[in-house]
């Protein structure tokens, strides 16, 4: 349901979508520099999310999958921005999941609660102290980042007809399961990457984080 | 022995790593320019039967997840010309539902011109085929899609992701052995 397709909303709302997008990567690049070394840890976590979206199921009316895009945010930091706008290009073209139009509106609803979850993830990590807490927090990101890209996609939806309204606020209550799935996975999946890679994480957050590892 | 001896081997070599960086970059940008347009996930609409009463059959679902179910279809009159929107901005001139195996039959008019079919799931799960009748036939246009199975769609992308994380390393490899 996340992703807007191809002729759902005008194309005013499409152009801001783009403007806002642009906006964000040039604020990301501008704070931080992206190095060459980046941009193979980008491109690997960011087929997390591309390939969530190929294991979908009915419910209801609708059709749902996972996002992982909170697994993305805390990884990638900043970066996933570019990363999740990456995936949904290809998503787009290769599948025809979303659209070329709605990419700039998709990837501020998909992206925005990545980089919210990479920020109260930097401001709770120096106060824990084991990986437990860790999986705690990364699975209350999973749920927060999924319910925040509803809430952003409802937005944008409303914005282009405010009858979908009702419609788009029933789709949460479907999107529950995979609320349930992402808050599973994404804080076994942060847990165990931070213990058998902390190098990962060292890039985004600095040496501090391995005091969760003693 | 190749990864080890021959592929640095060639890789510290400039002349090939800059053929093969060139090659590669190349080869993700004209295959993404040529991909086809596949759906993986939007509803989709096949007309499965044409004749000349223009009788139309068609079937809504998501693909790899099966039919989308009593789920409302909007049929727009060719005086609607709106073709930017899914579903357009016209007053339909016929609204029905798909059955409970994802089935729909529509008799129109055979009135020249384009018209619209456009199934709505929920807000986000839209699609819109055109049907150009004309004094030759009927044409289906709009969101026809090549059948491509998901796995397959999954590798793809995945391979252009590798792609760029390759090319990436490629560079680093270079920089580090200058």
């Amino acid at each position: 349901m996340v992703h807007i397709i191809e002729g759902a909303l005008p194309l005013w709302e499409c152009a801001g979508g783009y403007a806002i997008t642009f906006l964000i990567i040039a604020l990301i690049l501008g704070i931080k520099r992206i190095r060459l070394e980046d941009i193979p840890t980008i491109s690997l976590v960011s087929i997390i999310f591309f390939t969530a979206s190929f294991i979908h199921f009915s419910i209801g009316p609708s059709s749902v999958h996972p996002l992982f895009n909170g697994i993305v945010g805390i990884t990638l930091g900043p970066f996933s921005y570019i990363g999740i706008m990456i995936a949904l290009l290809l998503q787009a073209v290769l599948a025809g999941h979303g659209g070329i139009s709605t990419l700039g509106v998709n990837t501020i609803d998909m992206g925005l609660p990545a980089i919210i979850a990479y920020f109260i993830f930097k401001l709770c990590i120096k106060r824990l102290s084991n990986l437990k807490q860790v999986a705690l927090l990364c699975s209350g990101l999973g749920a927060l980042t999924v319910l925040l890209t509803l809430v952003l996609t409802i937005i944008a939806l409303v914005i282009a007809d405010p009858a979908y309204l009702i419609p788009a606020i029933a789709l949460v209550v479907w999107h529950g399961p995979i609320v349930v799935i992402e808050t599973v996975i994404t804080g076994i999946v942060i847990s165990k990457i931070l213990k058998v890679r902390p190098s990962i994480f060292i890039r985004v957050y600095g040496e501090s984080i391995t005091k969760v590892l003693k | 022995m190749f990864t080890e001896k021959v592929l640095p081997k060639y890789l510290n070599n400039s002349f090939f790593s800059k053929i093969l960086t060139i090659f590669t970059i190349t080869t993700l940008v004209v295959l993404i320019v040529l991909s086809p347009a596949v759906h993986a996930h939007a509803i989709r609409a096949k007309i499965l039967n044409t004749t000349e009463y223009v009788w139309l059959k068609v079937k809504v679902y998501f693909p790899g997840t099966g039919p989308a179910k009593n789920i409302p279809v909007n049929i727009y009159s060719p005086e609607c010309k709106e073709y930017t929107l899914c579903p357009p901005e016209c007053t339909p001139f016929m609204i029905t539902k798909t059955d409970s195996d994802g089935y729909v039959e529509i008799m129109v008019p055979k009135v020249e011109g384009i018209w619209i079919v456009a199934a709505i799931a929920d807000p986000a799960h839209r699609v819109c085929k055109r049907i150009n009748i004309s004094k030759t036939g009927v044409m289906i246009t709009g969101s026809e899609s090549i059948e491509m199975p998901e796995p397959l769609l999954a590798l793809a992308g995945i391979g252009y992701f590798l792609g760029i994380a390759g090319i990436a390393m490629i560079i680093i490899s270079k920089r580090r052995t200058k």
